[in-house]
């Protein structure tokens, strides 16, 4: 009997654990995307082959992998940090991998995949776009039109604060993917 | 009891004691025990409650349909928002009933069935709006132990059902180390089921509940074949024979009626009879490791044999040998394992066939013997089984199958229609 009095005042303290979960990934994300600095990772070749998966774009990026680095210090699902340096054209990609949370600089937390002879491979907390899904083949199609290597325009544009990623576009022919299928459309 | 039945025994009862047979004492004490017959309202309760569940769950998934459709035309921060809305919604109806309702089981099980559909969808469409990454196994869990207090606080089946299904398709997505702690996941619900259950639509929730848990637990054995390698042979069938031993220590009724009996059985049947093909033997002996061994023979898994064998024990006391023999099936799988390390591949198929046979052949007997049509059928389909699959291994003529199938098949007929006339005759 004693308990039940409680129950209402348990589920009000249950909710407010439930609000805080999806709470907390909202403020995390809108934080590092209004203050995070904003870099341009380029897109990866596609294999023709590949399929839309469901409704969002599935992104393969050309700095997905690092190099120069001492391959066995890291295994199988290692978190990691990755250091981030802009090149010469514009674009990201990482310089070096690092087990301990850097003190300084631009620097993305990511996992470890594998690495085969020199490089790594990483998972990115970005891997891909969703799309509205009558939107998604068209934008599927320009995606892979943009990112084969005799046209490879198209670049996805990332804000990153204190480790965290997150995706604020993805652009295709240098606009964003919405203006761009809008642009093409008929 | 079915209350066609009880309907019977009521009107039977003033008969009874008007000639005698039963005393006015006794035919009070039946009806105290049995209590009333399913009324009108019972009834209703009960198909409110499964509407009301449909619905709410039907909402709930249309909803994450809508989500599902992306809807690029709202900036960030609206479809923002609008998750946080949605729980918010679900949350004060659910809340409404605590307050004003909490004795209403059809309303607890509904609002509460769109509050799991509310919460999962919420994080669902935040993932969505900032694209973030598909960690499945994460997302599975946030949303179960999101959902657990509002089980366990609010005493709903439906919901935990579904968080069951929940943390079995968890156990499939999570990494190897993590996969264990299903077990700890599973036991989290059992505050849940210690009330014993009172009235017809608390006995319904309890059926939905067990009914789903049965088939969870059995399939999460197969979750921890990447945790346990080769071994896990050893472990499933265990699990099964000792969620079948569970059945058979709660049975209340006829064996049919309890999930546990059912998948248990079923799973030690099905396993067996797949044990008993040569080429799975070969692939264990090639891939042999008796240091994993030691991990499946853990205390969990121990735990669960020493079960299995007691209650296996207490059939043979009773003179229910088939039942003895699915419950002692661990010791069967774990000697058939070491066999296997020590010799060749074909010894494991070897005790599996003669274990399957002995099992199909007591149920054959034990069901001629008490004129249960369902246990010697379920015999005799078992033996067809393993001819069927012996069929496909063994080099014999077509004559020699074409005739040893048209005799099963008599057999059948035969045993069936004798006992049918016995039963009429009875």
């Amino acid at each position: 009997m004693e308990i039940k009095r409680w129950i209402p005042a348990l589920f009000l303290a249950i909710c407010v654990v439930q609000l805080a979960v999806p709470a907390k990934m909202i403020v995390d994300r809108e934080i590092t995307l209004s203050r995070g600095e904003v870099f341009r990772f380029k897109t990866a070749p596609v294999d023709p082959y590949d399929f839309f998966r469901g409704r969002y774009v599935r992104l393969q990026l050309e700095a997905s992998s690092v190099s120069g680095t001492d391959t066995n210090r890291f295994e199988f699902r290692d978190r990691a940090y990755a250091i981030i340096e802009e090149g010469p054209d514009g674009f990201a990609r990482f310089s070096s991998l690092e087990l301990e949370r850097p003190g300084q600089g631009a620097y993305l937390r990511v996992r470890v995949r594998y690495h085969d002879g020199s490089r790594i491979h990483l998972e990115l907390p970005f891997d891909r776009y969703y799309m509205e899904e009558s939107l998604a083949p068209e934008a599927e199609r320009a995606y892979r039109q943009h990112s084969r290597r005799s046209a490879a325009d198209a670049f996805i544009a990332v804000r990153v604060l204190d480790g965290r990623g997150v995706l604020e576009e993805l652009y295709i022919g240098g606009k964003p993917v919405l203006e761009y299928l809008a642009d093409e459309s008929p | 009891m079915k209350s066609s039945h009880l309907k019977w025994l009521y009107r039977e009862l003033p008969d009874l004691i008007s000639r005698g047979i039963l005393p006015e004492e006794s035919a009070s004490r039946l009806r105290e025990h049995y209590g009333p017959v399913g009324d009108e309202d019972s009834r209703r309760r009960l198909a409110l409650l499964i509407f009301g569940v449909f619905g709410a769950a039907l909402i709930g998934t249309g909803i994450l349909l809508l989500v599902a459709h992306n809807w690029d035309e709202l900036s960030r921060p609206t479809r923002a928002a609008v998750a946080i809305g949605l729980l918010l919604f679900a949350q004060a109806l659910t809340g409404w009933v605590v307050w004003r309702q909490p004795e209403s089981i059809v309303l607890r099980e509904a609002v509460s069935t769109f509050l799991f559909t509310a919460v999962g969808t919420c994080i669902a469409l935040i993932s969505q709006t900032y694209n973030i990454p598909g960690d499945l196994d994460r997302f599975l869990l946030v949303w179960m132990l999101l959902m657990l207090p509002v089980i366990l606080l609010l005493r709903v089946r439906i919901p935990a059902a579904f968080y069951l299904g929940g943390i079995t398709w968890w156990s499939f997505a999570a990494e190897d180390g993590w996969r264990p702690f299903f077990w700890l996941l599973v036991a989290l619900l059992l505050p849940l089921l210690v009330k014993p259950s009172a009235g017809r639509t608390t006995r319904f929730l309890n059926g939905v509940l067990l009914w789903t848990a049965a088939p969870a637990l059995a399939l999460s054995g197969f979750a921890m074949i990447p945790v346990l390698e080769t071994p896990w042979i050893v472990y499933l069938v265990t699990l099964l024979a000792a969620l079948y031993a569970v059945g058979l220590q709660t049975l209340s009724g006829e064996a049919y009626r309890s999930p546990f009996v059912v998948v248990g059985l079923s799973g030690v049947a099905l396993c067996s009879l797949f044990l008993t093909f040569e080429g799975l033997w070969q692939w264990q002996y090639r891939e042999y490791n008796l240091e994993s061994a030691a991990i499946a023979l853990s205390v969990f898994g121990l735990a669960l044999t020493v079960f299995a064998l007691w209650t296996g024990y207490r059939m043979v006391r009773r003179g229910e040998w088939a039942p003895a023999l699915v419950c002692v099936s661990p010791l069967v799988a774990g000697t058939a394992y070491l066999l296997v390390g020590t010799a060749t591949g074909i010894v494991g198929a070897l005790v599996f066939n003669i274990y399957f046979f002995a099992l199909g052949l007591l149920m054959l007997i034990g069901g001629l013997r008490e004129g249960a049509l369902s246990s010697a059928n379920v015999g005799l389909l078992m033996l067809t089984a393993l001819f069927v699959a012996r069929f496909f291994d063994v080099d014999v003529s077509l004559l020699v199958r074409g005739f040893a199938f048209i005799g099963i098949g008599l057999a059948f007929l035969f045993m069936n229609s004798r006992l049918l006339s016995r039963k009429k005759e009875a």
